[in-house]
């Protein structure tokens, strides 16, 4: 599928003191699950509020569904789950789920059956004439998640979702949430812990400073930054002192740009499209014992860090 | 699809009606308030049995004494004697010997007339009952009267021409409303219209804004204005509310006509019997729907303005100081009420009676004590409708930013920024 569900063209939003986010362009195919990353305070939050219509854009333009502007039309083709959670205390789970699942326009005679349904699913079902406040964190999350779902949304914006849930609950979401994407769905995601996002994306979009940093398919970005890294750990066999041998020092011959004695080790960053295969045949050739020979793909939170860290220096800041 | 506004409302309707203040107030009003006026119709018939007991210190001259003795005790029309007067002279007449039968209870008090009493027309009581209005008014209706004839006698008047001179004089007070009600009985439920309106509009303009605050600290508003326009969350929010104050309204006057119309048999549970023929002023349909129009007239113009306050705060607190103004706004309304029921045709009442911000209490409070011309009440309800637009837009803006906004609080400032926003 290539449609594209959400497509954010130049949208910026300033708020009195601050630039929230800048510029900010990016689409989100049908069918995948797609991670909004960034640190704390980046305007992951303020870009998933524009596409839920909470707050709208100064500049630019936000299209959902190929053609559908946020707002009204969109609001039953979407499940928000919100990073300030929260329902009403004082409500049963029964009727606050009826209720948000009335707000989405989902018709009474349908919302019974669905609420039993995923109460059942999340292991709620004997709460459901329990007060909202008498549930722990975790069981409110999971509540609050089935409000986002309870309407089968075409769309599904997660905030930080899996934050404060216990593994166990967060691999139940996790399931659910893969489950969706089989369904057709598209699941828009966002969160500042990388592992979550490895673990589950499609696709990402890392922003910083309300900037984009990059985004695109998870897998060629990992493969980009493998390519672009370009690090290798060696760990020899046998006597070998601090200092690099012979056979790892930077040279034309070696193709190794830089190298440095690190613990149990050398770290050598090879030069511009020399291949780590070379070195390697070069290494046994030389008859050495290969304890260890490590050129590891950077998870995305090396990636993430790394591009963060980048763009810090030059990056405008918000005024 | 139902509205979003009328999803918002139901649900506030549906909540507020089962809260526990709200099943508590609505059971404990009426029976608080059947539960006074028993009693004070109970004090009120036992009461009246026992006479007053009075030591009477004649300082003046003998005739003036036996003159005000028989006047305290003499009987007229509709008014039986309450009065024993006992004369005391000598010891039995000094301070503390009348202070000590005071205090033993031999005597309810003693009355001093002064040797100047015809000149200086001072006469003085000192008495357990001295607080009791009905009973020293009177005590000193009658003292009067005897002083008068006293004097009339020494000006040379007959005892004849005397007592035609001061025959009794009853003004029958009617309200001109067209109600019938008499003066008495205007006053009185001008008072309660009054107390109701400023109660009710308070205590619901109250919910509004603690409910707006529970949404915002609950943070339950970031999925609902996902849902709804912050518009349609406010409306919904004051129709639920208002929806939940009407109902405790219906409930506490079906209580009071039920109160009302069993209260011979509900008052002879305790010991008071008779209660079914005093009369009851009646209360038409009239003077109900003016009541509840301007409860909803008030209740739409303070509580968007509470769901303002409400919105822009971020805990409870903070809301109860911020609201502290407007909520003077409804006292300071309520405060009119001695200006108003003193003079109702005034100009000044009038103008009070129009202003938006009084007009909820003050209006409903002046149909009960004077007819009010039609252009009046027009202008009052259309000045009204007006601001309750203007102060709803200027609200529902404050509301729509103010929701998302956790930070510190706006300032004045700001809160124009917000309304100009749009």
């Amino acid at each position: 599928m290539t449609d594209t569900v959400i497509d954010l063209a130049g949208v910026t939003k300033r708020y009195a003191e601050h630039l929230a986010v800048d510029g900010l362009s990016l689409r989100v195919p049908a069918g995948v699950i797609y991670g909004l990353l960034g640190p704390n305070g980046a305007g992951k939050t303020t870009t998933i509020r524009m596409i839920n219509d909470i707050v709208r854009p100064d500049e630019g333009r936000i299209l959902l569904f190929g053609s559908t502007p946020p707002g009204r039309e969109a609001l039953r083709r979407i499940g928000y789950l919100p990073e300030e959670r929260g329902l009403y205390p004082k409500m049963t789970v029964r009727r606050v789920l009826v209720f948000l699942a009335e707000l989405r326009g989902l018709p009474r005679a349908e919302i019974m059956p669905r609420v039993e349904r995923w109460l059942a699913r999340l292991e709620l079902t004997e709460w459901i004439d329990r007060k909202v406040e008498s549930l722990s964190k975790g069981m409110q999350q999971k509540v609050q998640f089935v409000a986002a779902v309870i309407h089968e949304p075409d769309l599904l914006v997660l905030d930080e979702p899996f934050s404060g849930l216990d593994p166990i609950n967060a691999d139940l979401l996790r399931e659910i949430v893969r489950e969706q994407r089989t369904k057709g769905k598209t699941i828009l995601f966002s969160t500042h812990l990388m592992e979550h996002a490895e673990q589950m994306c499609d696709d990402v979009c890392i922003i910083a400073r309300a900037h984009k940093v990059l985004d695109g398919k998870l897998r060629d970005i990992k493969r980009d930054a493998q390519a672009a890294r370009n690090r290798v750990v060696v760990e020899l066999g046998g006597a070998h002192g601090d200092e690099v041998p012979a056979l790892l020092r930077p040279g034309s011959d070696t193709g190794i740009a830089y190298a440095r004695s690190v613990a149990n080790g050398y770290e050598l960053t090879l030069s511009q499209g020399a291949p780590t295969a070379a070195l390697l045949r070069r290494l046994l050739d030389a008859g050495e014992e290969v304890v260890r020979f490590e050129h590891a793909a950077p998870t995305l939170h090396e990636i993430f860090v790394e591009r963060v860290r980048d763009t810090s220096g030059s990056a405008p800041e918000g005024g | 699809m139902a509205g979003a506004w009328s999803i918002v409302a139901r649900r506030e309707y549906a909540e507020g009606v089962r809260s526990r203040w709200f099943v508590i107030s609505t059971v404990l009003g009426p029976l608080l308030m059947g539960g006074i006026i028993a009693l004070s119709v109970a004090l009120e018939l036992r009461g009246s049995g026992k006479p007053v007991r009075v030591a009477l210190v004649d300082e003046a001259s003998p005739d003036l004494g036996a003159l005000v003795q028989t006047t305290l005790q003499e009987s007229t029309v509709g008014e039986p004697a309450r009065f024993l007067v006992e004369p005391v002279v000598g010891e039995a007449a000094s301070r503390t010997a009348l202070d000590a039968r005071v205090e033993s209870g031999e005597v309810d008090g003693y009355l001093v007339l002064p040797a100047d009493i015809i000149v200086s027309g001072h006469a003085s009581y000192v008495g357990t009952d001295a607080s009791s209005t009905v009973d020293m008014a009177r005590l000193s209706s009658r003292v009067e009267k005897a002083v008068i004839r006293s004097r009339a006698k020494a000006l040379g008047l007959k005892p004849d021409d005397t007592r035609s001179l001061l025959a009794h004089v009853d003004l029958d007070t009617r309200q001109a409303n067209g109600e019938g009600a008499s003066g008495g009985a205007a006053f009185g439920m001008a008072y309660g219209a009054a107390i109701l309106l400023y109660m009710t509009i308070l205590l619901y303009g109250i919910t509004v804004m603690r409910s707006v605050i529970q949404e915002k600290t609950s943070r339950v508003l970031e999925v609902i204005v996902a849902c709804a326009s912050p518009w349609n969350l406010m409306v919904g929010k004051l129709i639920g509310v208002g929806a939940v104050g009407l109902t405790q309204m219906g409930c506490w006057l079906g209580a009071a006509g039920l109160l009302a119309a069993f209260r011979g048999p509900i008052l002879a549970r305790f010991g008071v019997h008779g209660a079914q023929h005093i009369a009851l002023p009646s209360v038409g349909a009239g003077p109900v729907a003016i009541v509840v129009l301007y409860f909803l007239a008030g209740y739409a113009l303070y509580s968007a303005v509470y769901a303002a306050v409400g919105a822009m705060n971020n805990s409870e607190r903070d809301a109860q100081q911020a609201q502290m103004p407007i909520t003077f706004l409804l006292v300071g309304a309520f405060m009119c009420f001695p200006v108003i029921s003193a003079a109702p045709r005034d100009p000044a009442a009038v103008a009070l009676s129009l202003v938006p911000f009084f007009s909820p209490v003050l209006m409903p409070m002046r149909t009960f004590l004077t007819p009010v011309p039609l252009w009046q009440l027009a202008a009052s309800v259309a000045l009204l409708v007006g601001s309750i637009v203007a102060v709803t837009w200027a609200a529902a803006r404050i509301y729509r930013v103010g929701i998302l906004m956790y930070g510190k609080k706006p300032t004045l400032g700001e809160l124009l920024r917000w309304i100009r926003a749009g």
